[in-house]
């Protein structure tokens, strides 16, 4: 479950804003060790995000209003769910456009072929 | 696999070790409960899979991601804090009133001086020395009308009033009657408002520059855990809750994980 990462530190890093944005908007509500797992899913194990950049984040977007935490008895112990926000979902989509359009300037700037 | 009750309390106990923010710390419980549960799983025995998980979770990464949390909070004070310091060395570096002097000075002397005054500006020197005083230990008493040398107890290697053992003091004791105010000695943000064992209800503050104030044996917490505190703000009542004697606040001042003597 450790290994190494497929993609760079520096590339998980740029992108996770939108990637944990986009999987709670997709998903309304979430907790850490379930979008962990999730998002290896999705991305067949390329895309590993660690809790020590995951936790932050999700700490910080709840600081910015852009999720909110439920807490849930689980198991008997307590699950803290992120919900996105209105605020959530709209910079959801406007980091997710974004995204599109970097995607299109790199192809041309690395001249990558698509097939 | 669901995990059973003691087994829960295993991964707790585990966490309860290392000085974590109680919301941190509930949501790890989750976290590694939900990693031992997918190791048991795929079929690993308990104690392997919680053997594998703590040792992943070993005391420096929590705290690591514990301060990093922190941080993102305290983000935006350290920024402004940081403004403050910088317009201030440049305030200094300018110095209005140095500069007036030297073009009073310059235009006082003969011109064949003038070219030598400028490099005679010794201004700069002071910026230094100002901007490390900037971020100092909390100064202040916690206590209205008692100066943090007026301690019955003080900082130090001393006999416990209850067991008798010859043990580190790690702070200073001041008496007051039950009820008397407790201010926060800094600005900060609360880190822990509760009972804590032996120290009785306790409140424990983090400010700036690795800064942490712990208050002990109080008799009611006013604050709660991630409130922001000023300076001078009421922060509990002196108790006499935990292992003590009498009314008394027990006052702490930490350093990047060490006491040092708040006089």
């Amino acid at each position: 479950m450790y290994n190494c990462p497929m993609y760079s530190r520096e590339l998980v890093k740029g992108t996770l804003r939108s990637v944990v944005l986009r999987l709670l908007d997709r998903e309304g509500r979430m907790y850490g060790y379930q979008m962990n797992k999730r998002v290896g899913e999705l991305s067949e194990g390329n895309y590993q995000l660690t809790e020590g950049a995951l936790y932050p984040l999700l700490h910080k977007l709840v600081k910015d209003g852009l999720l909110i935490t439920e807490s849930e008895k689980v198991n008997g112990r307590a699950r803290r769910y992120y919900r996105i926000t209105e605020a959530g979902r709209e910079a959801a989509t406007a980091q997710r456009e974004e995204f599109q359009r970097f995607f299109f300037t790199m192809r041309r700037l690395l001249d990558l072929q698509m097939d | 696999m669901q995990l059973a009750n003691e087994q829960i309390q295993t991964v707790q106990h585990y966490l309860m070790g290392i000085r974590l923010s109680a919301e941190l710390r509930e949501e790890l419980l989750d976290h590694l409960c939900c990693e031992i549960e997918t190791a048991l799983t795929s079929g690993q025995s308990f104690d392997t899979a919680l053997q594998k998980t703590l040792s992943n979770w070993n005391q420096q990464r929590l705290r690591r991601l514990n301060n990093s949390i922190l941080f993102t909070k305290y983000q935006p004070m350290f920024l402004r804090f940081t403004a403050i310091a910088a317009s201030l060395a440049l305030l200094l570096w300018i110095n209005p009133f140095q500069k007036e002097n030297a073009t009073a000075h310059a235009l006082n002397t003969p011109a064949t001086e003038q070219a030598v005054a400028p490099t005679a500006n010794p201004a700069p020197l002071t910026i230094p020395i100002l901007a490390s005083d900037i971020i100092e230990r909390p100064t202040a008493s916690p206590l209205r009308g008692m100066a943090l040398t007026d301690a019955h107890s003080g900082f130090g290697m001393r006999r416990h009033p209850i067991t008798k053992k010859l043990l580190m003091h790690r702070g200073i004791d001041l008496v007051a009657p039950l009820g008397t105010p407790v201010y926060a000695t800094a600005n900060g943000q609360v880190i822990f408002a509760g009972p804590n064992g032996d120290n009785g209800i306790q409140v424990r503050i983090a400010h700036e520059g690795g800064y942490t104030t712990v208050y002990n044996h109080l008799q009611e917490a006013l604050v709660k855990e991630f409130d922001v505190v000023n300076l001078g703000a009421q922060i509990a009542k002196v108790g006499n809750t935990g292992a003590s004697t009498g009314p008394h606040l027990h006052y702490e001042i930490w350093h990047n994980d060490e006491a040092i003597d708040p006089c």
